[in-house]
């Protein structure tokens, strides 16, 4: 039987499957999605279903026509996504409980309709990953020394630029004025939205698998640097026009501005790296 | 493939009743920080803070003591406790290893280690921080249940075993601050005379 005809003779069983999954998992889902919504960070969160939907789209022939044959160690894999979702309820963790979705859908599909169709869905379920927001004590972990790593690096660059900083922490002090490079500058935010971004392009470029974990790689220096692009705009321009025009509009802006550049690197990179051998078929 | 379905529906099923039907208890704490004594042996209180509502919107904590103890030859030693009833709404325990960089304190070193607390051994980090020219010798632990813990991860544990177990999620962290020039080692003997001082104080606060 194609899972395609097996989903069609267990119908009803399938969405059973499907309610009760949503009815567990609806203490979880909702509030990360209100995360996605409030926590800038994650605003790409929203897109990222999508793409994954959109993986499986597009192998949707192969999806259909592969033979259905349910593999009874997938069990143990719902079994241990569950036991996440609860060990990390018990412990207020956010991360645990939502990334058991994921573990929990793998071990499904390898149970219920068998390790073939497992290897077609494993992006699109892997994919699903970027959803979920980072926990704090990792988030914080990678975020303060990225932040002071981009302090550094534009304090540096402005005193090569004449203008007059000193450092302390994350503080950067102008003559007039100071700026904190916040969460937002350090690069974090726009690491993980870049890196979410990068693995879906990289998956749409036909390219070897080498050239696509590069092109994966090269977003983390994309978007460190970027920042440092960024607040170093943002001295320059405290310097020569006051603290104003550092904080107002040209903030946001330059946040847009940044991001943007960003994306253009990485469009820049891949079309580059799928040219030639080991690029396109 | 019936078994398999019945197999899924029931896993789901008891993970979902079980999520539906688990909530911890909110332990009060056993007095109210307010009553902590201005007066420790030969310590005595020079002042005392409150948390910013900023800060207390994000951490959340049930009771908070934050104090300035002075010693005999004039040494100057902060206390803070944060205690975390554990209920529904209530904030969790925020490392200082996250919270002081943000601030501009940077780690200078930090390492866990034992001392010797009357009958008990008392598990704790002790650290420097650096801002500027400023350096500050912190002393801190988490504390569950009567257990002392200098590890953020192995708390998270206690948390989730005592919420299985008791239904108890409450957890306490205890720092000690004393600011310095040069002598590290002062500073440290400093810290462990009052957190050895201290500690019976502390234990009478916190439930067990």
């Amino acid at each position: 039987m194609t899972v395609a005809e097996c989903l069609k003779h267990h119908r009803v069983q399938f969405l059973l499957v499907l309610l009760i999954l949503a009815a567990v998992y609806w203490s979880v889902v909702p509030e990360m999605v209100q995360q996605w919504y409030e926590d800038e960070n994650y605003s790409h969160g929203f897109v990222v279903p999508l793409i994954a939907g959109y993986f499986a789209y597009e192998r949707r022939k192969d999806l259909a026509s592969v033979l259905a044959e349910p593999w009874w160690p997938g069990l143990l894999l719902v079994v241990a996504g569950l036991m996440q979702l609860v060990v990390g309820w018990l412990g207020t963790e956010f991360f645990t409980m939502r990334s058991s979705l994921v573990v929990t859908l793998c071990g499904m599909t390898l149970f219920l309709l068998g390790k073939r169709l497992f290897r077609l869905m494993l992006l699109p379920l892997a994919y699903l990953l970027f959803m979920v927001p980072l926990p704090y004590i990792i988030y914080d972990m990678v975020a303060f020394p990225l932040k002071l790593f981009v302090t550094r690096v534009s304090i540096a660059t402005l005193k090569l630029m004449g203008v007059v900083v000193m450092r302390e922490g994350n503080i950067i002090m102008l003559p007039f004025t100071t700026l904190e490079v916040a969460d937002a500058c350090s690069g974090i935010r726009s690491l993980i939205s870049l890196l979410a971004l990068a693995v879906a392009y990289a998956f749409f470029l036909e390219m070897g698998q080498l050239r696509r974990g590069l092109l994966i790689l090269a977003a983390i220096p994309i978007a460190i640097s970027a920042n440092a692009l960024r607040v170093i705009g943002t001295g320059v321009l405290a310097q020569y026009w006051g603290a104003r025009a550092a904080e107002g509009f040209f903030h946001e802006f330059a946040g847009l501005a940044v991001f943007v550049v960003a994306i253009a690197l990485m469009i820049g990179l891949g079309s580059l790296l799928s040219r030639g051998k080991g690029g396109a078929a | 493939m019936k078994a398999h379905f019945l197999a899924i529906y029931l896993l789901l099923v008891a993970a979902g009743l079980y999520l539906h039907l688990h909530s911890d208890l909110s332990v009060p704490i056993n007095r109210p920080l307010q009553q902590f004594p201005a007066a420790v042996n030969s310590w005595r209180m020079t002042d005392e803070g409150q948390l910013s509502g900023e800060v207390q919107n994000v951490l959340k904590a049930s009771d908070v003591l934050i104090r300035q103890y002075q010693g005999p030859q004039g040494e100057k030693v902060q206390l803070y406790i944060g205690y975390h009833g554990g209920g529904k709404g209530g904030g969790e325990i925020h490392s200082p290893k996250h919270c002081l960089p943000g601030s501009g304190w940077l780690e200078h070193s930090s390492n866990r280690y034992t001392i010797k607390a009357g009958k008990d051994d008392l598990n704790l980090v002790q650290a420097v921080y650096q801002k500027g020219e400023s350096s500050e010798f912190f002393l801190y632990w988490y504390q569950v249940r009567g257990k002392s813990l200098s590890e953020e991860f192995s708390l998270k544990g206690q948390q989730i075993l005592n919420s299985v177990l008791h239904r108890r999620r409450d957890a306490s962290f205890i720092r000690v601050s004393i600011p310095f020039q040069g002598d590290e080692r002062q500073a440290k003997a400093v810290g462990e005379r009052f957190v050895k001082e201290f500690l019976p104080a502390i234990r009478t606060f916190l439930p067990s």
